[in-house]
């Protein structure tokens, strides 16, 4: 009675979380098999096997040059919250000064504020300014929410760290800014990369912040959103299965960065080391040996 | 608010000895360090000199101080109030990277991200030393320490007691004036930790560094050290060398933590006649306090024929014995006092058996409590 019960439970289970991911993942499925579909029209049946559309994105100079605009927009925005997120994380994590909580909440906020108000407050600023929007303002504007992010992922690994490490650093003769270079950093790589990464992804698919304060060039999100104005070809499916694959690949890299992977087994203990082995001994009075 | 830096103690204790190469390498005057948000005095008024070429330990029970001590002479900690010197020099307000120290860190403290060679060239990075010399210097530290073969390891590819002696390279390499180490053995099996124990001390002497050892365990202090301290509630209760810590301890503290002992309380009349209880005991000295307490080591209680004409001697009874292999624990009770000695693994005394016990006028050392006399 019980196990048919239980059976029946579990397999109610696995059919609800079949229809969560038919939700989730259709969309991008139908999608990148409508990318290769051979009709102008996105209907069933499948009416044949090609790639034209992706041909046809390769030779499309706009989408080429948004694409290129997306990948400068990117790189230069993660680059600088990158250095940006860093330096707040190790002065919220090292330095003692009043008011930590403040701080550390009026970074949060542009990651948490809507894209919209976001995007309309930064244009005002702009426009106060006197920046005209542009790639500067964009790279700005990306800067503001992809910072705290970073800067959050590289603040729980400091914390993680063993001071001890960077002390032993001093120790040895190593200035602050040497111990930093030597020893602090390469044990937060990983996070920053990953979170670099991670950055990467939110910069490219970003759509409403970028809406707001672009210019005369768009980036390739808002490049495709400006066709889909104008009637759907089949080639916006193909762009944005390549932007899906791209964003997936980079997401699973910062996942398993960030989910404790490391090149060396960097956690290894050290407090609890394993028993001795008896060979162990014998290296030391072997050496005992030697010395008169 | 100011620390509470007055010391009990510190009018026990005379001032150290004077320096047997008369050349100071560490000396604190009057340190004290209080933490934020804290009401005692992590360490409070410790004043000590550690001469050139010593194996100097500073023992005692954990939150005893012992290693916060060690913190503010490597500089990782600056005192509340004092002065850290380090070869007559102030570097109280200096930093770690600035003083000539190296220390040897509880977990090792080694860089997972180096191999072997790279962290034990590290300390040279700073200091314009050329790279055949480093390479020289390496291998020279890691066969001292019988590393040799291991440079092109990552740290978590050795056992604990390899990450020891990697990190005790590492700490020479520049070659200090000073080492300063954490309880460096702690981690390790008590196999291991003897013979590390040993090599440590050969290290030390052939090295000729300076050596400051925190460390929790007495034998460990008494075995290695030329000279201890034996740290309690952030003060120091003794400074001296090992036998004279074991057989002429101060406090009641000492006297207890080192090793095992009677301690009885006794009190001195106008005549000068000590009484502990319903025994008149005989001092080598009249002591100046009136209550006090008496620390007599279980192995300078004679027993039977050998306890006759000791100055003091006394009809007692064992009330139980203890067999511990190498010898034989007695607790014996005499005019109600219970008593703790000693006697040969093959002595058979049974319970309840009367027994003639004694001990020199030496053997009663009066020791205080500086809690009690505190204000």
């Amino acid at each position: 009675m019980t196990s048919v019960a239980s059976r029946a439970w579990s397999s109610l289970f696995v059919i609800g979380a079949a229809v969560v991911y038919v939700f989730l993942y259709a969309p991008l499925v139908v999608t990148a098999v409508f990318s290769f579909n051979n009709s102008d029209i996105q209907t069933l049946p499948f009416s044949g096997f090609t790639t034209v559309w992706y041909e046809d994105l390769a030779n499309d100079v706009q989408m080429r040059e948004a694409l290129l605009y997306s990948f400068k927009v990117a790189a230069l925005s993660v680059a600088l919250a990158a250095t940006l997120g860093t330096v707040l994380a190790l002065i919220l994590d090292r330095v003692a000064i009043r008011g930590k909580g403040v701080l550390s909440a009026a970074v949060v906020v542009p990651a948490v504020l809507p894209g919209m108000v976001l995007a309309l407050s930064l244009l005002m600023m702009f426009r106060y300014i006197g920046v005209s929007p542009g790639f500067t303002t964009i790279v700005v504007g990306h800067m503001s929410f992809i910072a705290p992010i970073v800067m959050f992922l590289i603040l729980s690994r400091l914390r993680q760290l063993d001071p001890s490490l960077e002390q032993a650093s001093m120790d040895c003769g190593a200035g602050r800014l040497r111990t930093f270079w030597h020893v602090t950093l390469p044990s937060i790589r990983v996070t920053v990369i990953a979170a670099c990464l991670l950055g990467f992804t939110l910069s490219f698919d970003e759509i409403t912040v970028t809406f707001f304060l672009s210019g005369v060039q768009p980036t390739l999100p808002v490049h495709v959103w400006t066709l889909l104005r104008f009637g759907f070809t089949p080639e916006v499916n193909a762009v944005f299965t390549l932007i899906a694959a791209v964003s997936l690949v980079l997401i699973v890299l910062a996942a398993v960065l960030l989910s404790g992977w490391r090149p060396h087994r960097r956690n290894a203990p050290t407090s609890a080391p394993p028993i001795e082995q008896p060979a162990q001994t014998n290296v030391l009075a072997l050496t005992y040996e030697r010395t008169p | 608010m100011s620390p509470d830096v007055g010391s009990p103690v510190g009018d026990l204790v005379p001032p150290d000895r004077v320096s047997r190469s008369g050349r100071s390498v560490v000396e604190l005057v009057g340190v004290s360090k209080v933490y934020p948000n804290t009401r005692d005095a992590a360490v409070a008024d410790v004043t000590l000199t550690v001469e050139e070429g010593e194996f100097f330990a500073l023992l005692g029970p954990s939150g005893s101080g012992k290693t916060t001590t060690l913190r503010m002479i490597a500089g990782f900690e600056r005192p509340t109030v004092g002065c850290v010197r380090l070869a007559g020099r102030d570097v109280t307000k200096l930093p770690p990277y600035k003083r000539d120290v190296n220390t040897v860190f509880q977990n090792y403290a080694l860089f997972p991200h180096m191999r072997v060679a790279d962290n034990v060239a590290y300390p040279l990075k700073f200091r314009s030393v050329g790279k055949a010399e480093t390479a020289s210097r390496v291998s020279e530290a890691l066969d001292r320490v019988g590393m040799t073969g291991f440079e092109r390891r990552l740290p978590h590819q050795l056992s604990g007691g390899q990450r020891q002696r990697v990190a005790l390279a590492r700490a020479l390499i520049s070659r200090p004036a000073l080492v300063l180490l954490d309880e460096p053995l702690g981690a390790l099996d008590l196999k291991l930790r003897q013979s590390m124990q040993l090599m440590l001390k050969r290290l030390q002497r052939e090295v000729g560094i300076t050596f400051v050892y925190v460390t929790h365990d007495q034998g460990e202090a008494l075995a290695m050290s030329d000279r201890l301290a034996v740290m309690h509630d952030g003060r120091i209760h003794q400074t001296g060398a090992p036998d004279e810590v074991y057989f002429r301890p101060k406090t009641t503290f000492v006297a207890s933590f080192i090793g095992k002992t009677n301690l009885v309380d006794a009190e001195r009349d106008a005549t000068g006649a000590v009484r502990a209880g319903g025994l008149a005991l005989r001092l080598a000295t009249t002591p100046a306090a009136e209550q006090f307490k008496v620390s007599i080591r279980p192995e300078s209680i004679l027993l039977a024929e050998a306890a006759e004409g000791a100055a003091n001697t006394f009809d007692g009874i064992v009330r139980e014995t203890i067999f511990l292999g190498s010898e034989r624990e007695l607790i014996v009770e005499v005019s109600g006092q219970t008593l703790l000695a000693k006697a040969a693994s093959n002595v058979v005394l049974e319970a309840g058996t009367p027994i003639r016990v004694g001990w020199p006028a030496e053997a009663c050392v009066v020791v205080v409590d500086p809690a009690e006399q505190a204000p």
